[in-house]
């Protein structure tokens, strides 16, 4: 596979995998709001993502009926 | 290769896919565990104690509750750490209390007033009881041991569905953009739906499944520190008979905080306790960061000098399995990290129900399996 399409099918998949490792771990780091907050921050993004699609998902199933 | 990949992930899918959506359904309500009993049950409140009153000894607690039950001996004092509450437990005898350790009496006392707040014998408020349900099916599903080594293999099986689910994603979906739902048959959408959220939440199902599977390993290996560790530690001090006046519990309590700074006591083993040791107090402490909160930590106090014989923390493999414990329950970050907890957990719930759909309704041609992908020929 060359580089390219290796980028443009992976980026976003190691990126929300990298937000979500983080966020994961940032909790963990300390009780300080802070880290809470760059935790719900950073595992927000993968969880927007995927009700964005849940949602695209559904409406084009209910669309095409 | 994809071949291979793909009945890997059919198979260990098709195998765990029962188990882990019963352990999505039960782990929601875990999730929210806390909040469920304070919201249908809520306890009485503590009353507002000025600052500077001195708290109430806890050796004054402890006479308290041997008042209420004369003739019983103390078994365990336990200590709450996010509220200020102390629970003094007691036995008609050692016997008894081995025979039936849940069924003996104790106390709650609001450790700065030494108000009582609760006492055994009332009855459980009803979503305590549906929490318990929810808590045996997701742990071992009312089979013991044989049931949580059952669900650690459920955990091995789901990692090889995700790590074939990865290998898989690749292939499936080469000529799509991120995050392409394709319109046309139910099942090429369903498929699309299946990878997203699979590649979206790969990290947080592996993540939970993994620690969920490790803490599964946890019961067996800290019965055995308590029953091969603590023993070896506790040798020098093993014919040390019970004395028959005890030193200070709170006394005790104080040496060993000392003896273990940065940490919270969670109980204190009493002397006799077969649990405990025979001449010593054995007091159990938990770290206080959200990374320590579940490791634990012992100090032996003698109960006849009343001075520390030594402290004891936990073996390097069971600290590994108590620092992910959190990662499991999702306890660790507020109610908005429960919340994202919850999200995922439907997530995760969609795509094993899309997953079994997507079994269900698979084409049994190979000219029509690769039409329902809508995957050309990879070039050769």
């Amino acid at each position: 596979m060359t580089g390219r399409p290796f980028r443009r099918q992976w980026t976003w998949p190691i990126v929300l995998a990298t937000l979500t490792a983080v966020g994961l771990v940032m909790a963990l780091a300390g009780e300080h709001v802070l880290w809470r907050f760059v935790s719900w921050a950073l595992l927000g993004i993968p969880v927007a993502v995927a009700i964005h699609a849940l949602v695209r998902a559904l409406r084009e199933s209910w669309l095409s009926r | 290769m994809v071949k291979a990949w793909s009945v890997v992930h059919t198979w260990t899918s098709l195998i765990c896919t029962a188990f882990v959506l019963m352990l999505c359904v039960t782990g929601l309500p875990l999730v929210f565990q806390d909040e469920i009993l304070r919201w249908t049950a809520p306890a009485p409140a503590f009353e507002d104690v000025p600052p500077d009153r001195p708290p109430v000894g806890l050796d004054t607690l402890i006479e308290t509750a041997r008042g209420e039950w004369p003739g019983h001996l103390v078994t365990a004092v336990s200590f709450a750490t996010d509220h200020p509450e102390t629970f003094v437990g007691l036995a008609p005898s050692w016997a008894a209390y081995v025979a039936d350790p849940d069924g003996q009496p104790y106390i709650g006392f609001d450790a700065r007033t030494g108000a009582e707040r609760e006492r055994s014998g009332q009855a459980p408020p009803p979503s305590s009881g549906f929490i318990d349900l929810m808590y045996r099916l997701h742990l071992d599903m009312f089979l013991g041991m044989p049931g949580q080594y059952f669900m650690l293999a459920m955990g091995v099986c789901l990692v090889a569905a995700l790590v074939s689910g990865v290998a898989l994603y690749g292939p499936f979906t080469r000529r799509m953009a991120f995050g392409e739902i394709r319109a046309g048959a139910a099942r090429t959408r369903w498929l699309d739906i299946h990878n997203v959220l699979g590649i979206v939440t790969l990290v947080w199902v592996g993540v939970v499944g993994l620690t969920g599977a490790l803490n599964n390993l946890e019961a067996p290996l800290f019965e055995r520190f308590l029953a091969v560790d603590v023993p070896a530690a506790l040798a020098d001090h093993a014919d040390k008979p019970t004395p028959a006046r005890l030193s200070s519990a709170a006394d005790a309590l104080g040496r060993a905080r000392a003896a273990l700074p940065d940490h919270d006591p969670i109980q204190i083993v009493y002397p006799g306790n077969p649990y405990g040791a025979s001449g010593h107090y054995m007091v159990w402490f938990v770290g206080r960061s959200p990374l320590t909160r579940h490791m634990e930590a012992v100090a032996l106090v003698d109960a006849d000098s009343g001075q520390m014989a030594g402290v004891m923390h936990m073996p390097w493999y069971l600290k590994m399995i108590e620092v992910s414990r959190p990662l499991h329950f999702g306890d660790y970050g507020g109610l908005p990290l429960k919340v994202i907890w919850a999200v995922l957990d439907v997530m995760t719930i969609t795509i094993l129900a899309s997953g079994l759909y997507l079994w269900l309704a698979r084409p049994r041609s190979r000219a029509s399996r690769r039409a329902s992908r809508g995957v050309s020929r990879p070039p050769a």
